[in-house]
């Protein structure tokens, strides 16, 4: 009774795991970190919910006819409603009913942009966990994946090819993370086991260096992390970075790292540029 | 953010039993709502929360209209939901497909606030912006979840 009062609630799992309230999370995450029992839990509830989305997905998204027509028909039933109400917009009087449909729309379309930016902002200013957006799983647990580097000079890691310092991941190892992150053996195609700190900038070979990353992640996949890595790894090797900081940085928090270190260049270049560089 | 949140709106209400074209319909009102709604100069704070919940009301509302109909969409609704076996035998329990029949019908035969919550939960949205959408608490909403989820892993796992 008093081994069950200990323990962390469903509910509280949940609302830990979307950022509700930093007390709460800062518990439940120490007790995690102590208790397999809950984080198995936690793993499994996230799982389903998880499949279930996928699942209404493909049993739906067959039937949802495309977006185009019915964005245009939101369109002229909006220029309609401003139409319809001279004077709805405040502005509208001053311009004396001039056009009010076009100037309608024309607004509308600025508004529709500002809500979509604001909504972003949102998404990214409370650091919404990714779950379930076609994102979610790029960023490992730094509670089983804080990264782990090995004892690599600057000249080792700046003098072998990427061939000789990746070793591949054994199935044992694969099966190891898998178990870790809860994820059923029927998903594991669905990710590659993935080293946080690339062997290539010195991480090493253990199961803190190891996660799942997801295949099917639109914006922050594989392809995007190698391109970080190849631009750490640029600049480590000119010493215009100190290989710890590299390491540190991609370890923490990759997506961030990209944004720091990968110059903005359009996405297309970007990718261009990849294609170029990708190593066979 | 028409072309962000189209589907998962759409998916909510298909969700609920309401024919795609009627679903669409739905998404647009919830669209010409916001429009009106921001030029109104109201609140923006949770969006996602309202838009969820313009198209929660208007789904309900348009599903008990049609429900004076006999509408074939209900019927597979219900008759998925007498599908709820919480023991499967064990060659269906191997089968993927037969496994989201399960967890379908469990979801169609939770209440339909504990369905709500779920199905805004799994298009992404925080307890926070249901428990706005829906008008309830957030305990509530955790509550729900945890209920249910609790549901599906035990008919998961049979
Ligand atoms: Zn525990």
């Amino acid at each position: 009774m008093q081994d069950h009062e200990q323990h962390v609630s469903d509910e509280e799992l949940l609302l830990a795991a979307d950022g509700e309230t930093k007390v709460l999370a800062q518990r439940v995450q120490a007790h995690l970190e102590a208790c397999a029992r809950c984080r198995t839990r936690a793993a499994e509830m996230e799982s389903i919910l998880i499949d279930l989305a996928q699942t209404e997905r493909s049993s739906l998204d067959a039937e949802l006819p495309p977006v185009a027509g019915a964005r245009a028909m939101l369109r002229v039933r909006m220029a309609e409603l401003s139409i319809d109400r001279p004077g709805f917009f405040s502005w509208g009087r001053i311009s004396g009913g001039l056009l009010p449909g076009v100037l309608g729309a024309a607004t509308l379309a600025a508004v529709i942009v500002l809500v979509g930016v604001m909504v972003v902002r949102h998404f990214t200013a409370t650091g919404a966990s990714l779950l379930l957006s076609p994102d979610y799983g790029v960023l490992p647990n730094h509670m089983f994946t804080p990264g782990a580097a090995r004892q690599a000079s600057l000249a080792e890691v700046c003098t072998l090819s990427h061939e000789e310092v990746v070793t591949k991941v054994s199935p044992i190892e694969r099966q190891k993370v898998f178990a870790e992150y809860g994820i059923p053996s029927a998903q594991s195609d669905r990710y590659e086991v993935d080293y946080l700190i690339t062997p290539g900038l010195g991480g090493d070979d253990d199961i803190r260096n190891l996660w799942p990353e997801p295949y099917n992640a639109e914006m922050w996949n594989a392809h995007r992390k190698d391109v970080l890595e190849e631009r750490l790894h640029e600049m480590v090797c000119s010493h215009h970075l100190d290989l710890s900081v590299a390491q540190e940085a991609i370890a923490t928090n990759w997506i961030a790292a990209y944004e720091k270190y990968v110059p903005a260049t359009p996405p297309q270049d970007r990718d261009a540029k990849l294609t170029f560089q990708r190593r066979s | 953010m028409f072309d962000q949140y189209r589907d998962p709106l759409l998916r909510y209400s298909v969700s609920f039993g309401v024919p795609v074209p009627d679903g669409e319909e739905i998404v647009q009102e919830v669209f010409l709502s916001l429009f009106r709604h921001l030029q109104l100069g109201r609140s923006r704070q949770n969006l996602r929360g309202w838009i969820f919940r313009v198209a929660h009301n208007l789904t309900l509302k348009q599903r008990y209209a049609n429900k004076r109909l006999p509408a074939a969409t209900q019927e597979d609704a219900d008759i998925a939901a007498q599908r709820t076996d919480p023991r499967p035998n064990p060659e269906d329990a191997c089968s993927d497909a037969q496994r989201q029949q399960r967890l379908l019908a469990v979801v169609r035969a939770l209440p339909d606030v504990d369905q709500s919550c779920l199905r805004m939960r799994a298009e992404g949205l925080h307890y926070r912006e249901i428990a706005g959408a829906l008008g309830i608490s957030l305990g509530s909403v955790s509550m729900s979840i945890a209920r249910s989820l609790g549901k599906l892993i035990r008919a998961d796992q049979g």
